[in-house]
């Protein structure tokens, strides 16, 4: 246990700004998603900050071997981090089909991309 | 080698930035498919093999199979003409001229699919995207103007109960505008009036204007984009004068 | 313009603040790798724990998916369909897909039994035959693969997933006690029969995936273009 605290204190100074490279990268989603005015760019925005979420947790995870179990070795990258990262990948990409498909319903039905106008024309009625 | 890893990061970071900046629908889908493909490398190389494995199919190849099926990659667009000699002219069947020949090389550079309708007897449906046939217009609310294609000149001829071109109904090249004695033309149908009646008449010049097409208030990208190819088009002088030279004379 | 700039300057500066604040030097594992070796006897640490230690958030996935792929096939029916169908036949498509498709099925069930020694599992296996399936459209026309789809009946069977394995979590505590007992192979770390019940669960779940994405993808071919 003392070997395995010691060992991550030694590799934790690196990672500070691997984290702060995801962590733009997140809002480089969070301002595509706010600032867009077409439909299919905002969801592609959030697409890029689901996934840099992703990046911003395996980074926190790294340890520098995979998971996998060798002999002889002591200390993995954290595997718990990952198990959440399958579902939270698959929910996510579940979440951005069933959005397209609204999406496509009200194009259908007001035909025009652009947000401002869908917004006036539901004002409206 | 630690550094490899924070390269890697700001090759990701960059591919965001470029899915910031894309305007067009089927760029900004590729960009993405190119910021999935990266992500999986980056998550590989930071030891988490299964979640690579399911960001590199679901996250990059699903999503991108799906919007690339779901968008229009041929969008129709509706074009009504009023017919006009030398700019848009129906001949044996086919229509040709000036305006129609500019309009087909803008169509076929973006990969638009359209159908031409004429109109008759001046009565235009509410689901048009653009309006061509040598037309001279003001801005307005109901619509967007283009800009101006081709300069001309109001002139005028005869003197008293003077008939405005914008008030006669359009029946094809109808010989109105041939006949009528006190008119206000626009260059194009004086040179055909003066080919019909083979014979020059005194005119006075009234004021400098433009050719425009008229574009729907729906879609501001297509108005962008058409003036966006009409500046490179002018811009090649040679080009547009032997194209004008072609058509017009 | 200006609510822009001040969006960017909040976001740079939670940025900066963000720096040297993380504090993850009091982290502890609470899964230790001998103790997963011993109890679980599968090789792949994350298949272990997403199979058996916390099982209850794959199922509630599971049922989450199904939900999603129940919602999409019902919305995409209002949307009016892609009338304009045409036959070009193209000779390099129409022999190198059966080809490829094979070798796909075999990449997909590999993955998927194996999924307890190396990394894979059953989602991506599901997706990888899904989107294998898609090559199939290229080749036949639409009115075989419509044919395929209804008598297939894959729209009833896949939402039978989530029940069987709920009628694996209840015969587990029928027989010895407790809900989700891992009964199945425990052999030697490393060989096929071991790790429990990955393979089975793994391969349910593989088909769910499946069937989910293919009628995603069939029913977004169906109505396509109109985006």
């Amino acid at each position: 246990m003392d070997n395995f605290v010691q060992i991550y204190k030694t590799q934790g100074s690196v990672m500070n700004i691997n984290i702060f490279l995801s962590v733009i990268i997140i809002f480089i989603g969070i301002y595509g998603i706010v600032s867009k005015k077409d439909i299919i760019l905002k969801l592609l925005s959030l697409g890029i900050f689901q996934s840099a979420i992703v990046i911003l947790f395996v980074v926190i995870a790294y340890r520098g071997v995979s998971p996998v179990y060798m002999p002889e070795i002591a200390v993995y990258s954290d595997p718990l981090i990952h198990s959440f990262l399958l579902t939270v990948i698959v929910i996510g990409f579940a979440n951005l089909a069933l959005m397209l498909v609204f999406v496509m319903i009200i194009v259908n039905k007001y035909k025009t991309y652009n947000f401002d106008e869908i917004e006036n024309i539901m004002n409206k009625k | 080698m630690s550094y490899f890893i924070t390269v890697l990061l700001i090759l990701t970071l960059i591919s965001s930035l470029i899915l910031l900046f894309q305007k067009n629908h089927l760029d900004a889908i590729i960009a993405y498919g190119i910021f999935g493909a990266v992500m999986t490398v980056v998550l590989f190389v930071l030891n988490a093999p299964d979640v690579a494995i399911v960001e590199a199919t679901v996250g990059s190849a699903f999503i991108f199979f799906i919007y690339l099926i779901a968008v229009k990659k041929v969008s129709k667009i509706k074009i009504y003409y009023y017919e006009t000699p030398y700019l848009f002219e129906n001949k044996k069947g086919n229509t040709e001229g000036f305006e129609k020949y500019i309009l087909d090389e803008f169509l076929k550079k973006n990969g638009f699919e359209t159908e031409y309708i004429e109109i008759k007897n001046n009565d235009v449906p509410e689901d048009f995207d653009i309006i061509v046939g040598g037309i001279i217009a003001k801005e307005s609310e109901k619509f967007f103007i283009s800009d101006p294609i081709l300069p001309t000149k109001m002139i005028k001829i005869g003197k008293d109960n003077i008939y405005h071109i914008s008030n006669y109904k359009y029946k094809g090249i109808s010989e109105d505008f041939t006949h009528q004695e006190n008119i206000i033309l626009d260059l194009v149908r004086l040179k055909y009036r003066v080919y019909k009646k083979g014979h020059d008449e005194k005119n006075e010049f009234l004021e400098n204007e433009d050719y425009r097409f008229i574009f729907s208030k729906k879609n501001k990208k297509l108005l962008d984009d058409f003036n966006i190819y009409l500046s490179e088009l002018k811009n090649d002088e040679k080009t547009y004068n032997s194209v004008i030279r072609r058509n017009i004379g | 313009m200006i609510k822009k700039f001040f969006l960017i300057l909040i976001l740079i500066m939670i940025s900066f603040i963000s720096w040297n604040k993380f504090n993850l030097s009091q982290y502890i594992q609470p899964y230790l790798p001998q103790e997963i070796l011993k109890d679980n006897t599968s090789l792949n640490m994350v298949s272990a724990i997403v199979l058996d230690y916390r099982i209850y958030d794959t199922l509630f996935e599971v049922i989450v998916f199904t939900v999603a792929v129940t919602g999409i096939s019902k919305y995409l029916m209002k949307l009016p369909e892609y009338g304009d169908y045409k036959n070009e036949k193209d000779s390099v498509v129409e022999t190198m897909i059966p080809i490829i498709f094979q070798i796909i099925v075999l990449i997909s069930l590999y993955i998927a039994i194996t999924g307890h020694i190396a990394p894979g599992g059953g989602f991506s296996a599901g997706v990888i035959l899904g989107t294998g399936l898609l090559g199939v459209s290229f080749v036949k026309p639409m009115e075989d693969i419509e044919k395929i789809f209804v008598k297939s009946k894959i729209e009833k069977l896949k939402v039978l997933v989530p029940f069987i394995i709920i009628i694996y979590a209840i015969s587990g505590y029928i027989f010895k006690g407790v809900y989700f007992y891992n009964f199945g192979f425990f052999g030697e770390p490393g060989t096929l029969f071991s790790g429990g019940s990955a393979i089975i669960l793994n391969l349910l779940i593989a088909f769910e995936v499946f069937s989910g994405t293919w009628t995603i993808l069939y029913k977004f071919i169906k109505h396509r273009g109109q985006l």
